[in-house]
């Protein structure tokens, strides 16, 4: 039976050309210019998809697509845009949008997305809470870990069904010779937001101009801490494969998140990836990696935290994950990650549950919104000449931003914390360089980063100071860190010997004093 | 001895606190460290501060600071610091603590010492 098509756009050009192709292609299509006239026609018949412009005389194709899905949920969405902004793809996508095709577009591409949208439901097919997908098949009562993810021959992931407290949620997108992939967990207060969906949708809209997995991250970041009030911390995998250079990039923010390629040869190569989470600081450094893809590779995800802590730590090495894991037949990601745990005894009892050293996670209640932002620079030089001046500019540039001198006295004396840790580290005795500072408003927080572009602060060396006294004195170390995570409510550092380091530190001053 | 820094000790004062202190180990029977002017406190400062409160108390001696403002006082409870150094809100009081009641102080400084190991 022939699918029935819906073809709504007020571009007559465009509108007969896509009748013309798709009913060469077996579809029963109808279509009109007038968004009025097809939900006259949806009322009147089932279509299997409708496929329309979001911009329209009289009724846009959001409220269209609003009305239909009012009569008939189960007919699927296709929306075409020209000038399409994010929000309103997103908000595309919470009406129950399958996907969204961007002005101009090749006859063939609107093809391949409409045929997977109707024969594929992979595009809404996200798991809640147990790890797994709808369809996937794959699941097996009893076991450990389920394959979340076959959509693709490329892709794989396996969860911990043990841990139920994230939800977690994947998306595979083709574009041309482009194949991304985004794998995410949130934890479960994200879920009344369809978090998931948000960040699919801008996965999607962005691949189609960023094909480099840390400015998709990076977008995805940004637009997360700038619109989602609270900070709650989302991990995320991105990779993007271009199967005709043979290059395969990937991202991986989390430290729950494991992720390595098995090749064909049964080599297993480790990514590496960054234990800082995304919706922490929009300005954070997104790190990817170009690693080795061969034909008949796999990529595999494990999400873990206990292995990942594991492997981070040094409990487990790297050699005996690879044995681990090249050992025996397996060839799903579930029998893998059933392997490795069966063959690292003692895992979850070997790495004790501990607080990330340089990550604080703060704020439960989970809100969207719009915040003002408004941004100050500033930068020391270094050698520091007067650090009284200092102190005196320190303050003048937080007093706009928090009215109340007590929280004010706490943000200067965690930046002054930074700063100093940067003078120490970053440079050289006599060493010129500078000390860069930016301070931002964003949803009822104050947000600074501080960053040197210096030899940066190795945080292999550091050791967190004891919690209740400064009883060990002779270890320097950390003594800095532990003020500003005692001060503020948020702080991670990132350091790396390119780009030196850089700390971000945020405080919540209430709304009032934005 | 009283010790009486003009302003904040964060970076440049630091040096000449240490000094200060480190001289006092020898030289003063107690410390009164007056910080009336000054806002604010580095990490490094409260390093020093605690090194030599148990230097003064392995000698017998006694280091208390005065006059610190609430959010100094706050980087002392956060720190843990202030289980190791008495701070009181003025020179009078701190010198009043010393007399008689000093042995009694003492002892509780090092029982505070034992628990805390």
């Amino acid at each position: 039976m022939k699918k029935k098509i819906l073809l709504v756009d007020d571009e007559e050009t465009l509108r007969w050309a896509l009748h013309e192709a798709l009913s060469g292609d077996g579809f029963d299509i109808e279509n009109t210019n007038d968004s009025v006239q097809a939900l006259e026609f949806t009322r009147k018949t089932k279509y299997d998809l409708v496929i329309s412009d979001l911009r329209m005389p009289i009724m846009g194709g959001l409220q269209l697509i609003s009305e239909i899905k009012k009569q008939s949920p189960d007919t699927k969405a296709i929306i075409i845009t020209a000038y399409g902004s994010i929000e309103a793809v997103i908000e595309a996508m919470h009406l129950g949008v399958l996907d969204f095709i961007t002005k101009p577009f090749k006859i063939e591409h609107i093809k391949g997305v409409i045929r997977r949208v109707l024969d594929d439901t992979a595009v809404s097919n996200y798991n809640k809470n147990t790890g797994r997908a709808k369809n996937a098949g794959y699941e097996r009562s009893g076991t450990e870990y389920k394959d979340a993810c076959i959509q693709s021959d490329v892709f794989s992931v396996a969860t911990d069904g043990k841990e139920t407290a994230r939800n977690t949620f994947y998306d595979v997108v083709e574009a041309g010779k482009l194949k991304g992939f985004i794998f995410g967990s949130t934890p479960l207060e994200a879920d009344g937001k369809n978090l998931d969906v948000i960040v699919k949708t801008i996965f999607r809209y962005s691949l189609k101009t960023h094909t480099s997995p840390a400015s998709l991250l990076k977008e995805i970041n940004q637009y997360l801490c700038k619109n989602v009030l609270n900070r709650f911390p989302v991990a995320l995998f991105c990779a993007v494969l271009d199967e005709r250079r043979q290059t395969f990039c990937c991202s991986v923010h989390g430290e729950e998140l494991t992720c390595f390629i098995s090749l064909p040869d049964k080599q297993v190569l480790m990514v590496a990836s960054s234990p800082f989470p995304l919706n922490m600081f929009p300005g954070m450094g997104i790190m990817e990696k170009d690693v080795p893809f061969v034909s008949g590779s796999k990529l595999v995800m494990i999400r873990n935290s206990s292995l990942s802590k594991g492997l981070k730590k040094g409990t487990i090495t790297a050699g005996r994950f690879r044995d681990a894991i090249s050992d025996g037949s397996a060839t799903g990601c579930e029998e893998t990650a059933k392997g490795i745990r069966f063959q690292i005894a003692g895992l979850d009892e070997s790495i004790a549950e501990e607080k990330d050293c340089s990550v604080l996670v703060s704020g439960s209640r989970f809100d969207m919104r719009t915040p003002a932002l408004c941004e100050e620079g500033m930068i020391i030089p270094v050698p520091v000449g007067n650090y009284g001046e200092i102190l005196e500019q320190l303050d003048k540039k937080v007093l706009p931003f928090v009215a109340d001198a007590n929280k004010r006295h706490e943000i200067v004396t965690s930046v002054n914390e930074a700063v100093l840790n940067a003078v120490s580290f970053a440079y050289r005795k006599d060493e010129k360089g500078g000390v860069f500072l930016k301070f931002s408003v964003l949803g009822g927080e104050v947000i600074v980063e501080v960053s040197d572009h210096g030899c940066g602060f190795d945080m292999q060396t550091y050791t967190e100071p004891d919690i209740t006294l400064y009883r060990d004195l002779t270890k320097k170390s950390g003594r800095g860190i532990f003020i500003m995570k005692q001060l503020m409510d948020r702080v991670i550092i990132q350091s790396s010997g390119e780009t030196g380091t850089t700390v971000y530190m945020a405080k919540r001053v209430g709304c009032n004093e934005n | 001895m009283i010790l009486l820094p003009a302003g904040d000790l964060v970076s440049e004062g630091i040096d000449e606190l240490e000094n200060q202190l480190k001289a006092s180990c020898d030289d003063a029977y107690r410390v009164i460290l007056d910080l009336t002017n000054t806002r604010y406190l580095s990490a490094r400062a409260l390093g020093i501060m605690a090194f030599y409160v148990k230097s003064l108390r392995d000698k017998q001696k006694a280091l208390k600071v005065v006059a610190a403002n609430e959010n100094i006082k706050k980087l002392f409870v956060v720190t843990g610091l202030f289980k190791l150094i008495e701070l009181y809100e003025s020179e009078d009081a701190a010198v009043a603590s010393l007399g008689p009641q000093v042995g009694k102080l003492e002892k509780m400084l090092l029982l505070s010492e034992e628990n805390s190991v």
